[in-house]
């Protein structure tokens, strides 16, 4: 057999590379990397003894679920992508195998909407869920109501997506019994509500199962109050006003990362600017700017714009290699964007600095003229 | 950046190199390992796969190498060589899992492999490319396990000897000693 018959061998082996395969894999994967090997798949049981499994209903969009009611089981944390929990008169409580539970209230209905062991996202369609959450390094844990979204760090907490008095509108209500969380309001303003305390908010939006991609609210939403989550404990006190505050350049990024991948371009690159902007210092900040340039350049057409991010993501790249990519992105950028004299900067300091580099053809080729 | 699958294509093609990804993903950013990995899931895949063909364990090789590259970033050297990396871990970690299966089956605790050579080539297949792979198929199974590994590398994914050697982490005399086991193993069976 000759060396041209041998390389033509591997392509022509039967193997299943479907995408349902390699998400199936990352479902096991990414839940290996947050944790103990166990949490590839959750265990998802159900705990209450008074709840008949006749309550529960489980609808598997998701794929690969095993079971229904009871105790339910599967193979990894990407099947349950799109699964939704409903209840019917009675609540049920929840198990995951890191720890935390979640109670489902009766008539309310939850959908799995995230499927990484690194980042778990819910969305309480209706009804009231209480969450007591394990603290896991590395993993997000957040539940979105009606364009609001609750982020965890370890706490316990109930959120609420009731409709409205007067039949106006859902009223979406979060009280902390336990730690802090950090709510993201439908008009995009983030506050942290600490233990003992309750904000809450009445949106006009049809809520809450609609996909990520939808507008955000924005002036329909309007804040109601944050108050002492127990009415009585709260008489003769002054109401606790919920603070805004600055969030971490961490929860900035993943922030932004989410937006992305919910579609909402312009919320990214706004999310990334503010990055940059409060924490310019930070490990992140490079990659946050060599981001916001591809974000400019790729979906929001805004080449001035992604020239500008990525002249700073090469200044602030904390590594030779994301500088590389950032300068080939550079070159790309102001040529489209029609600054040649930027292009032409770029191209010769990409040339002179990476003469072996992985995009060396494709600068080569970049009309700066 | 985005890490599903469906990766917008970008304007100038210069997505993130594995280098940048590996710096991302060594300073915890979680989008980056699965960026790494869904590049190249399929590369491990696969070359899992033609070593370990029609096993039900593959899957679960497959993303003990992931798991053990993910987490041993900071070990390697040079960034931009994750994919070649990535494939030394598959290639040890089925001989080690070969050479396990191996013990097992000589102490009757394992049923030992057999290989449908008729069903590895995929539909559509050239004639001359399907009698190839049977044939290298129809032997693998007797081989032990590092003659075989060796043999697929060579016959299969077309490697060259040096590149093997690396692969499996050996010197360049023991894939020579290891190939030329296999191949007089698969002469005679042509022969034969």
């Amino acid at each position: 057999m000759s060396d041209q018959e041998k390389d033509r061998l591997a392509p022509h082996v039967r193997v299943d590379l479907s995408e349902s395969r390699v998400d199936r894999l990352w479902g096991g994967v990414s839940a290996r990397l947050g944790g103990p090997r166990r949490a590839r798949g959750w265990v998802w049981a159900t705990a209450v003894g008074c709840v008949a499994a006749a309550a529960i209903i489980v609808f598997a969009r998701g794929r690969g679920i095993h079971g229904r009611g009871g105790e339910t089981q599967v193979a990894a944390t990407s099947a349950w992508e799109g699964a939704q929990l409903e209840t019917a008169a009675d609540a049920v409580a929840v198990k995951l195998v890191d720890g935390s539970s979640l109670k489902v209230e009766p008539r309310s209905r939850v959908e799995v909407r995230d499927r990484t062991a690194s980042a778990v996202k819910l969305v309480l369609a209706r009804g009231r869920i209480a969450c007591d959450v394990t603290h896991r390094e590395g993993r997000s844990f957040v539940v979105a109501a009606g364009g609001v979204e609750v982020r965890v760090v370890g706490t316990r907490f109930t959120v609420a997506n009731e409709e409205a008095q007067a039949g106006v509108g859902r009223r979406v209500e979060v009280r902390v019994e336990r730690g802090i969380v950090e709510v993201r309001g439908a008009d995009g303003e983030i506050v942290r509500v600490e233990a003992g305390h309750s904000w809450s908010q009445v949106t006009k939006t049809e809520a809450l199962a609609q996909p990520e991609t939808e507008p955000a609210p924005g002036p329909e939403a309007e804040p109601e109050r944050a108050a002492p989550a127990n009415p009585s404990s709260a008489a003769g006190k002054p109401r606790l006003a919920a603070r805004p505050a600055p969030a971490d350049a961490r929860t900035l990024f993943e922030q932004a990362r989410s937006q992305w991948r919910a579609g909402k371009m312009a919320d990214a690159a706004q999310t990334y600017q503010t990055l940059l902007a409060t924490h310019p210092r930070d490990p992140r900040a490079g990659l946050a700017a060599f981001e916001l340039g591809r974000l400019r350049m790729d979906r929001l057409d805004d080449m001035p714009g992604a020239v500008q991010a990525l002249e700073q993501a090469v200044t602030l790249a904390p590594g030779a290699e994301l500088r590389e990519d950032a300068l080939a992105r550079l070159v790309a950028a102001a040529a489209a964007a029609h600054d040649h004299a930027r292009c032409a900067r770029a191209r010769t300091r990409y040339l002179t600095d990476y003469p072996n580099g992985v995009h060396h053809r494709t600068v080569s080729a970049a009309t700066c003229d | 950046m985005a890490v599903t699958s469906s990766s917008p294509t970008t304007r100038s093609g210069a997505g993130p190199t594995d280098a940048a990804l590996v710096v991302a993903a060594r300073a915890g950013e979680s989008w980056a390992h699965e960026a790494l990995f869904r590049r190249h899931a399929r590369m491990a895949l696969g070359l899992a796969h033609r070593l370990l063909p029609q096993d039900d364990e593959v899957d679960d090789l497959v993303q003990d190498c992931f798991v053990s590259a993910l987490k041993r970033l900071s070990s390697l050297d040079n960034p931009q060589a994750f994919a070649a990396w990535l494939g030394s871990i598959v290639v040890r970690a089925v001989g080690k899992r070969l050479r396990r299966r191996r013990l097992l089956s000589r102490l009757g605790l394992r049923v030992p492999e057999e290989i449908d050579a008729d069903a590895i080539a995929a539909p559509s297949v050239p004639g001359d490319v399907a009698v190839e792979l049977r044939r290298v198929y129809g032997v693998v199974a007797g081989l032990p396990a590092q003659a075989r590994v060796a043999l697929v590398l060579r016959r299969v994914d077309g490697l060259e000897v040096p590149e093997i050697a690396r692969r499996m982490g050996v010197g360049l005399s023991t894939v020579k000693r290891r190939l030329k086991l296999a191949e007089e193993i698969l002469e005679r069976s042509r022969k034969g």
